[in-house]
């Protein structure tokens, strides 16, 4: 195979012209260094090279001036459009209008088009053949059947159209005036420029050859035009008989029309050839389920890549920039060096998430004489960043945890900075005249740390020039006032399709690039990725505020030529190409189904290539066993933990009512958390779960009815809760303080959910109060104070005494009862339907705080022996507490428990049960049945539920 | 002459797809060159948008190929188009030639994606920004909202009030005072239609700050004074009674007298007591008011005419007014924050810039709605002249309402438009799908001389069995279920089923007819044990109907006797949980049947989320417990999964957080070195590293799952911020989005709901669990908007949750409404299920008796069924009935003789490679001067002009071209404008240096650009070459120390330059900062 540009560096060493006096121009940078390799592939002595360029610095070069970069361009055409405006939006939203206008200018100076005529309002016919006498009748009849589909609107929608129209007239010529006076300019405009006056072009010191070109716009046209004609200049083409004859063929498209061309026309040679046809190249098209699945066959494929082979023969095109990664993932080993040439976006980038989040911190930050604080949000996501993580992981997770632990909403800055690290370095406090200058200081500072990882070293310098120039553009304007929102949206805005250039160099290896990249190139084995439809050819269509006729009038390019340029890039692979892969994703975005390309339907009709094939990937699954452990002896021995040793007073360890209840909604949880000893994760900052809610109910309550020291008990009557009252608030508050240390005097900020937390609880003590006080006088003589009982059960071993305890929210006396009770805030109901229910697993309504509540008062019993008062457990359950009947004590059957004594036989018997049931060795751990246990359960993700 | 408008209702199986490519065809055949481009055709999915395109082509391809007379569709196409055999061919394959070639104008899309086109060419008019994406998870941007929203209580003190007023609410009503969760509840409903077509009335009322409380107030002083007049009500009554000498049971009825009910009046949950039915009907009678010979008949008499009859009277009117501002009660706190969520939207969307994917109808009709057709064309590039819009049934208002005026347009030139549609397999209207559009209201809206209404009749799918049962089901049960509803809910059913359903009827085709096999149908039905109905009396999530799991599995023994290849099996259920439960018992038999020859292999919706794979929750602990290390339970995950797939046998210490098993500690050991370096990798690297170092690559199981995790993780990154946290956060929340593809031919049997089976065809189709709740209550309850008036007149929009209690209230249309629709919903559920069968339909269902009467309650699909099939169903020509009353099964048809059937599947050899490699090494880069490279940052850091200078001197012509690379570059933002305007002192300070101006000297040809290329391709560039008549002259500048290597190169420069030019050569080395030029 001989590369077309191969053909092109013999064609001119043997015209025998000295190749020093050449200035050979090309599409793109990258064909000219192709060039130069093939060159130095074919001499057999030193040679003087000819001097390559590409088209765009031809021209800026007879132009005498470079193009200004697109921000600063925008940034101009706001300002002039300020001034054509009434109530013009910000620049931020401005932005993308500003670009898409942008675009539509350097289109319309490329393409020559008659400005004033285009932006004119042109409402009568009459003036069509005035104004526009110059076009074809074709060209006229397009705008007149626009304008007559104007002329039907109605007043309101008119205006609307013609308002904005019109200011992107004047906005035109406004727009040239203000960049000339600064100096500045855009590249359509530098084309122009040039083009309308080939007659000043000054007679060239070297022949120019251009080569491999396929659309001009119509000012390269005329300046290539004239070269051919006055300066004798010469083009090669890389064409093929195979589009250019068919007239349906977009991909010869334009060349059909410079083959008509007086000019152009006679440049072409005599004979084209037809290699698509006659050569028979492999071509091999193949489907596959998923768009990453793509890489897994291209690792594959080139796996056969013999290992003799040049790999620089080889390619691999991706339409999609985004699939560079997995393909780079996916190499295998036989791949030694490799070279990457195409744009990847920024916005992937992990730089990009990582400025754009400390954009976030400084848009919350927030300083109070002299405190300096952030919103906890941004400050956890940043210390979870690699890049916070990778300068001090300890210190990042420390601050994570202090600030998870102790509920800081406003982060105070010494929490999080650390002298002389990245952390002082991101946690400042910038105002807004030098957020820019912050921002580029990470970058450097980034780019110091990480100079090893060439991918990195690439986003940090990509984002550091382009934040390097929005510093620039407000500092020239003087635009002190920089918001922090504001520079979040542009910066947003800017690097959204910011994209990073991979520049490979030099060519050695297997290539990788995009679809524009590989211009001009020439590969024995190819391999194009996502060969969709709206990959390639790419979808979207032309965005313009131009409409369509009016642009096909003015003769700007339309989604034809835009397609034609694709379809000539792919066919023009397939020139020399011996061996071609077209792998396609039949899924898309999101999983949606994605079509294959218009180019493999085309091929298989008209070559014709065979029928896909489809690659599957195997769709078994690992079968998810049940989870069921038998109990060994080292989780007997764990177990044996509970029972308390002879002798001695307590157990190490004790069974909570809520171990209890555990263990009979599903027997692996409470292995899980009792037995391994997994802790359940801890919650996030801004919510509170129910758990957390019982605490601070718990603690706001105890507060209020605390028992003085040295006092074993406290009565309560109507006029101490009158005086209580008032101070459910501040309990409130202390507990809060309390739950996430809060020192005495130290803010206590809450976030909106807190605060709302805070008010229900608020309310809910304030009733418990006032049902209190209703019922008349009570004396308290245990506030949340632990209790601890024995109970024998028999085991294999003998009989054993097991450990339980629980804390009890509230023992009190009134008239007579030993009340023992319980707050609740879900659902929990005071009615039992019988003892037995309080241990039948399968009971869907098995009533999990009457369990505990009876559990509570064997324990009063236990520890109170001599207690001669009947005891009467209750639940003061939110739920039902504001009705005016409301009564907390449990209910049996039809009947309330009036004393737990009368029931106590009964309820150990069951608990014994229930306890001989976990110390068995046979009875193993395992699931529960009932799944909807499973939907609060910590474990669900290692259980597999 | 036929209308332009066509009107196709295509019933199931009626060839749907042919009609609509015969009908694309038709117009596209017309003219081969631009008729398809004038054709837009509308489908309602993506798929059904590609197999549409496919379909057409592959037809296109096949005619251009060969033409055969006697296919129908090819003789309509000639018939129609008047055209012969040779004729048609060339046609085609024009026509399918430029369709190609002209891709982009092939118009078959879904209605979503055209209307987005338009709404980008109307952008700046319609006032959005230029770059939006379009958002199609509501979901996500909700939760957004709900969050932002109460983060805002701090600073609206009127929202906190509200917020706390609510969560209060909820409390009492034993749910979790986390009110995000009741918010987001009815917070979607900001996203649909049926809310949206108020947004008048909500913004004149609800929108204006204080409304709602005022309403809030009058609510709950209606009830109040209501509450009031009940207890004064009862006051007088007990006043009447005593001053007449009566108790309660002197009335007629004694113990159970009506009169009780006066002891009800006042109560604060319900102050007025109902009328039943027979106390509506006897009441007004004052003779019902004693028994005949009751001595007190006089004492009654005058009781009544002293008030109590009055009061009675009084009761429907008080209870309807008390029914209607309690209903409205339910919603109203969340509704409070209506007006804050649409607020917040907006600004949400601003600041993103997004459109929501829900927001697209709207823009769109009113695009539609202010420009004229013509003018859209121009705005949008095309100009579409024939509709044809496909799924008709699912269109919506508004939808409907944006299409219309284009459809109109083209109608009054005389094109062809096309809609099609079957109202009876309308499943959609949760999603704002309205039927009436097909049902009616087109026809009603376009002028009839347009209209053209056709029947597609034919079935060319099931079996003349199949058909002709199906025919006789859906021919009776409209009328079993209107009947039903009306009894049950005492409403008019206004004939809406018998209407969607008639001309229900198919015929065979001629050429099944002769068929020996005509089909097999079986029914199985039981009756309901007590224990499953109490679960639905309290309206609480359906329990799945056990009973017909454990004839399933012989079900499936002897369809595979019958030849029958396990793809060809389908079960079709109600909801996904229905499904889960179904798949997992299939599970459970193909444990334990190992060793059979039979298969039970499945696949369901559930069993293909990504998340069920061991492999995909091995790298999930992994990640997990990456974003956070002290997190035991996901490094627990991560050991536990690895265990799993890498086949080490579960154990205590795998559990235990101390622990670890022999087999895991090297592996642990490992990740806690690596810890760090994984911590900073970007996202899509560590997953692919993870999936490497936890064995699953090499394992290669779960392929799929696996990698439609990476698919994940790869469309994730590519539109957010792709940092761990927010990955593990999005992927909790949406990993029941993510299926893995299965491939159309493997096999094993398909569990799939009914809204996912519309559209599909199978040999069997199997209906485990026929039996459900027609009318959703409880949590399931749907939400309804009504116009409402207060008695004070304030006048609004309410959410109102449909519950019985509207019945009696002034809302009682829309509550009827619901009621009928449901009804038609089910009746359209079994359509569609029934109709999915070619061959064979077995269907499993429960029914129940209620209490009282031994009748069967309309209410459950269940019991409609059980009554249509035990009370004499008979079909066809056999007319036999086959309703066995023993075993309560209703069985037809003969199988045929089994035929043995390839079930070879074509073997398909994966070649992928999975392994992953470490490629940085192996990555060449360019680089510049100043760049990140640890050189570049040196150089940026001393302020090292040289390296600078050096690179723009090896590119530039002269002083001028050197300038304008300084400005190029400063563009580029490689430095500040102050670095610049340094390094252009520095430039104009060296050329300044006459000798330095010499070597820029334009009368001299110079050949800096070119360099000189050696034999294979090396160049040697020295920065400046310049020849003069009588010799050549070498520069070459250079930075930092003096070097004699620097004095080699420059002397090899010169001889090359010596040979090339045969000239004698000069050579300089010029030294930068300082300046420093030395002669060689
Ligand atoms: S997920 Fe379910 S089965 Fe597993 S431990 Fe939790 S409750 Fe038990």
């Amino acid at each position: 195979m001989t590369p077309f540009l191969k053909e092109t560096a013999k064609a001119l060493l043997d015209s025998g012209r000295d190749l020093k006096d050449i200035r050979l121009v090309l599409p793109n940078r990258r064909a000219g260094l192709f060039f130069t390799k093939y060159l130095g592939e074919l001499i057999d002595q030193p040679v003087w090279m000819p001097e390559v360029l590409t088209i765009e610095q031809l021209v800026y070069q007879l132009a005498g001036n470079t193009p200004t970069d697109e921000l600063t361009l925008v940034f101009e055409l706001y300002e002039e459009y300020r001034q054509l405006q009434k109530d013009p939006e910000p620049f931020d939203r401005f932005f993308h209008w500003g670009e898409l206008i942008l675009k539509d200018f350097n289109d319309l100076d490329q393409f020559l088009a008659p400005v004033n005529q285009v932006y004119a309002y042109l409402a009568e016919i009459k003036e069509f053949e005035t104004d526009l006498s110059f076009l074809t009748e074709e060209q006229r009849a397009l705008i007149a059947q626009f304008w007559k589909a104007f002329e039907r609107q109605n007043e309101t929608e008119k205006e609307r159209f013609l308002k904005f129209w019109q200011i992107l007239g004047l906005l035109y010529q406004g727009f040239q005036a203000r960049l000339q006076a600064n100096g500045l300019a855009y590249s359509g405009q530098l084309y122009r420029q040039v083009a309308e006056n080939t007659g000043a072009i000054a007679p060239p010191d070297k022949q120019l050859v251009f080569v491999g070109f396929n659309a001009f716009t119509l000012a390269e046209e005329k300046i290539i035009t004239h070269y051919l004609e006055v300066h004798g200049a010469s083009i090669f083409w890389d064409v093929d008989r195979y589009y250019l004859d068919d007239p349906l063929q977009e991909a010869g498209l334009f060349f059909r029309d410079y083959l008509k061309d007086p000019i152009l026309g006679k440049t072409f040679p005599e004979k084209i050839p037809a290699e698509i046809k006659d050569k028979g190249a492999q071509i091999h098209t193949h489907s596959i389920p998923l768009k990453t699945n793509q890489a897994n066959l291209v690792g594959k494929l080139l796996e056969q890549v013999g290992a003799d082979e040049p790999l620089e023969e080889t390619v691999i095109i991706l339409p999609d920039e985004q699939l560079l990664f997995p393909v780079l993932h996916q190499l295998p080993e036989v791949i030694a060096k490799l070279n990457v040439t195409m744009g990847y976006p920024m916005r992937n980038a992990p730089i990009y998430a990582f400025l754009d989040a400390v954009l976030d911190l400084q848009r919350y930050a927030k300083s109070k004489e002299g405190l300096v604080t952030f919103y906890h949000k941004p400050v956890l996501d940043l210390l979870a960043y690699s890049y916070l993580q990778s300068a001090d992981a300890t210190w990042a997770s420390g601050a994570t945890q202090k600030i998870q632990n102790e509920n800081w909403v406003d982060v105070p800055l010494d929490l999080v900075s650390k002298e002389n690290t990245l952390f002082a370095l991101v946690f400042q406090k910038v105002g807004s005249d030098s957020l820019l200058d912050y921002l580029l200081a990470i970058i450097q500072f980034l780019a110091k740390e990480l100079q090893e990882d060439p991918t990195q070293k690439s986003y940090l310098f990509q984002a550091f020039k382009q934040l390097n120039r929005v510093k620039e553009i407000f500092q020239a304007r003087g635009t002190k006032e920089l918001k922090v929102e504001f520079l979040l949206s542009l910066f947003r805005k800017l690097f959204r399709d910011l994209k990073l250039p991979f520049e490979g160099e030099p060519l050695q290896g297997l290539q990788v690039m995009g679809v524009l990249e590989s211009r001009n190139l020439d590969f024995k084995r190819v391999i194009i990725c996502d060969v969709n439809e709206g990959s390639f050819p790419p979808g979207g269509g032309i965005q313009s505020m131009i409409p369509f006729n009016l642009r096909k009038a003015f003769r700007l390019p339309v989604q034809e030529q835009n397609d034609a340029i694709y379809a000539y890039t792919f066919y023009r692979l397939l020139h020399r190409a011996e061996e071609v892969h077209l792998i396609y994703a039949t899924s898309g975005e999101q999983g949606k189904s994605s079509e294959m390309s218009r180019f493999i339907q085309q091929m298989r009709v008209e070559l014709p290539i065979a029928k896909p094939q489809s690659v599957l990937v195997p769709v078994n699954l690992t079968p998810n066993q049940p989870i069921t452990l038998e109990k060994t002896p080292a989780m007997l021995t764990s177990l044996a933990r509970y029972f308390k040793p002879a002798g001695e007073e307590t157990a190490e360890k004790r069974f909570s009512a809520s171990a209890l209840n555990m263990y009979l909604d599903c027997r692996l949880r409470f292995y899980l958390r009792y037995v391994a000893e997994l802790k359940e994760p801890e919650e996030v900052v801004t919510t509170i779960d129910p758990m957390t809610f019982g605490t601070l109910l718990h603690k706001g309550i105890e507060l209020l009815y605390e028992i003085p020291e040295e006092e074993t008990f406290r009565d309560i009557d109507g006029h101490s809760i009158d005086r209580l009252l008032p101070q459910v608030p501040a309990a409130v508050d202390r507990a809060f303080r309390e739950l996430y240390k809060k020192q005495e005097g130290e803010e206590l900020l809450l976030t909106g959910q807190l605060q709302i937390a805070r008010e229900v609880l608020t309310k809910y003590i304030e009733a418990i109060l006032s049902y209190d006080k209703k019922n008349g006088d009570f004396r308290v003589i245990g506030l949340e104070k632990e209790q601890i009982a024995h109970l024998s059960i028999e085991t294999q071993e003998g009989t054993k005494e097991v450990e339980l305890g629980g804390v009890i929210d509230r023992v009190d006396i009134k008239d007579g009862v030993v009340r023992l009770l319980d707050y609740k805030t879900g659902k929990d109901t005071k009615k039992i339907s019988s003892l037995v229910s309080l241990f039948d697993r399968d009971d869907k309504k098995r009533n999990k705080a009457g369990m505990q509540t009876f559990l509570y008062a064997f324990f009063y019993q236990y520890q109170h022996p001599d207690n001669q008062f009947p005891l009467k457990p209750g639940i003061m359950n939110i739920k039902e507490i504001y009705s005016e009947d409301f009564n907390p004590f449990l209910q049996l059957g039809d009947a309330e428990v009036t004393d737990y004594r009368d029931f106590a036989t009964g309820f150990k018997e069951g608990l014994r049960g229930l306890l001989e049931e976990i110390m068995d060795p046979l009875v193993p751990f395992d699931q529960t049945e009932d799944k909807k246990k499973c939907s609060y359960c910590a474990y669900q993700e290692l259980c597999g539920r | 002459m036929t209308k332009p408008f066509l009107l196709y209702r295509s019933s199931a199986g009626s060839g749907k797809t042919y009609t609509l490519t015969l009908e694309y065809l038709k117009l596209a055949l017309k003219n081969p060159k631009s008729g398809y481009r004038q054709i837009l055709a509308v489908t309602f999915t993506n798929k059904a948008t590609q197999e549409m395109k496919e379909r057409i082509v592959e037809v296109l391809e096949r005619l251009s190929r060969v033409v055969k007379p006697g296919e129908s569709l090819d003789a309509e196409l000639m018939r129609h188009l008047d055209l012969d055999e040779e004729q048609l061919m060339g046609r085609s394959r024009m026509t399918l030639l430029h369709i190609l070639h002209g891709y982009g104008h092939f118009a078959v899309s879904t209605i979503d994606s055209f209307f987005q086109k338009v709404i980008r060419s109307f952008a700046r008019e319609m006032d959005l920004q230029a770059k939006f994406d379009v958002e199609m998870d509501t979901d996500a941007v909700l939760e957004k909202l709900v969050d932002r929203i109460v983060e805002k209580v701090a600073e609206d003190p009127a929202l906190r009030s509200w917020l706390i007023d609510y969560a209060e609410e909820q409390l009492l009503d034993g749910k979790s005072w986390d009110i995000r969760v009741g918010i987001k509840g009815l917070g979607k409903e900001i996203f649909q239609e049926r809310f949206k077509a108020f947004r008048a009335v909500f913004q004149e009322s609800v929108g204006k700050a204080g409304f709602l409380p005022e309403l809030k107030g009058q609510i709950s002083s209606v009830r109040q004074a209501l509450i009031v007049e009940g207890k004064r009500q009862w006051q007088e009554a007990e006043d009447i009674r005593i001053r007449f000498g009566l108790e309660w049971t002197d009335f007629k009825g004694s113990s159970t007298s009506f009169a009780k009910k006066f002891g009800l009046l006042g109560n604060p949950k319900s102050p007025f007591p109902d009328h039943t039915v027979t106390m509506h009907r006897d009441l007004p009678d004052i003779a019902n008011w004693f028994t005949k010979k009751s001595p007190l008949e006089n004492a009654i008499r005058n009781a009544h005419a002293a008030g109590l009859g009055e009061l009675v009277y009084s009761w429907p009117e008080k209870v309807k007014v008390w029914n209607t501002y309690t209903s409205l009660q339910k919603n109203l706190n969340a509704f409070g924050v209506f007006r804050n969520l649409i607020v917040e939207l907006r600004d949400l969307k601003d600041e993103e810039g997004i459109l929501l994917i829900s927001d697209v109808n709207d823009f769109l009709a009113e695009i539609t709605r202010e420009n004229e057709a013509p003018f859209l064309y121009e705005k949008i590039g095309n100009q579409y002249q024939h509709f044809l819009i496909d799924e008709f049934q699912d269109t919506s208002e508004f939808q409907w309402s944006s299409f219309k005026p284009l459809l109109e347009n083209s109608l009054a030139s005389g094109h062809t438009n096309l809609l099609v549609g079957d109202v009876k397999q309308s499943i959609y209207r949760w999603r704002g799908g309205k039927l009436e559009l097909l049902l009616s209201e087109v026809q009603e809206q376009i002028h009839p001389d347009f209209v053209e209404v056709k029947n597609l009749s034919v079935n060319y799918r099931s079996l003349p069995g199949i058909i002709a049962f199906n025919n006789s089901v859906f021919e009776q049960l409209p009328r079993l279920m209107e009947l039903g509803m009306e009894r049950h809910y005492g409403l008019d059913p206004e004939n809406k089923l018998s209407q969607a359903f008639t001309g229900v009827s198919q015929e065979v085709p001629e050429f099944k007819k002769g068929e020996t096999f005509k089909g097999k149908i079986h029914l199985e039905f039981a009756e309901k044990t007590s224990s499953d109905k109490s679960a639905e009396d309290e309206g609480e999530e359906e329990e799945v109907e056990l009973g017909a799991l454990d004839k399933l599995p012989m079900l499936v023994m002897q369809l595979q006797d019958q030849g029958y290849a396990l793809r060809d099996i389908a079960f079709l259920v109600r909801t996904n949980g229905q499904g889960a439960v179904l798949a997992d018992a299939f599970m459970e038999v193909q444990r334990t049947q190992i060793g059979t020859d039979y298969r039970f292999a499945v696949l369901s919706e559930e069993s293909l989320f990504i998340d069920k794979s061991s492999a995909v929750k091995c790298v999930l602990g992994f990640l997990t417990y990456l974003s956070a290390p002290s997190d035991r339970v996901a490094l627990k995950t991560l050991w536990q999964y690895y265990a799993l797939v890498h086949g080490i046998p579960l154990s205590h210490e795998l559990f235990f957080v101390r622990g670890l098993p022999v087999e895991l500690q090297a592996k642990e050991a490992e990740l806690l070195q690596r810890q760090a370096s994984f911590q900073q990798m970007p996202l899509l690297e560590l997953v692919e590293q993870g999936l490497t170092f936890l064995g699953l690559t090499q394992k290669q199981q779960d392929l799929s799952y696996v990698s439609g995790f990476k698919e994940a993780v790869f469309d994730y990154v590519k539109k957010n911020r792709a940092d761990l946290l927010g990955f593990l956060d999005w992927w909790e929340l949406n990993k029941k989005k993510h299926t893995v593809k299965i491939p159309e031919d493997h096999d094993a049997m398909r569990i799939l709901t009914i809204h996912k089976a519309k559209g599909l065809q199978f040999k069997v189709v199997v209906m485990p669990f026929m039996d459900w709740g027609i009318v959703s209550s409880g949590l399931q309850a749907p939400i309804l908007w009504a116009p409402f008036e207060a008695e004070n007149g304030m006048q609004t929009v309410v959410p109102l949750t449909h519950q019985s209690l509207l019945k009696d209230s002034h809302f009682a249309g829309a509550y009827n409404e619901e009621v009928r629709l449901s009804y038609l919903d089910s009746l359209n559920m079994l359509y569609v299920a029934f109709t999915r069968a070619e061959e064979a339909f077995y269907g499993f269902s429960t029914y129940s008796f209620s209490k009282s009467k031994k009748e069967a309650s309309p209410t459950r699909t269940g019991n409609l069924l059980y009554s249509l099939f035990s009370g004499g169903f008979q079909f066809g020509e056999e007319g036999s009935s086959s309703w066995n009353a023993e075993s309560l099964t209703f069985d037809w048809g003969q199988w045929p003789a089994v035929v043995p059937r390839d079930g070879d599947e074509p073997a398909h050899a994966p070649a992928l490679r999975w392994e992953c490699m470490d490629w940085k090494s192996k990555l060449q880069t360019k680089t510049y001067p100043w760049d990140f490279s640890s050189e570049g940052i040196r150089a940026r850091e001393q302020r090292d002009f040289g390296v600078v200078i050096h690179d723009i001197l090896a590119a530039a012509q002269g002083l001028e071209d050197a300038l304008r690379l300084v400005k190029e570059y400063t563009f580029d933002g490689r430095w500040e404008a102050d670095i610049a305007a340094q390094i252009t002192l520095k430039l104009e300070q060296l050329f300044a240096l006459p000798q330095v101006k010499s070597w820029f000297d334009p009368d001299f040809p110079t050949l800096t650009e070119q360099g000189i290329l050696v034999p294979g391709g090396i160049q040697k560039r020295p920065d400046r070459i310049l020849i003069t008549k009588e010799a050549a002259l070498v520069i070459d500048f250079k930075t930092g120390v003096k070097r004699d290597s620097h004095v080699v190169q420059v002397k090899e420069y010169m001889a090359l330059v010596r040979t090339l030019t045969k000239l004698p050569v000069k050579g300089y080395l010029c030294y930068l900062e300082p300046t420093e030029i030395i002669a060689l």
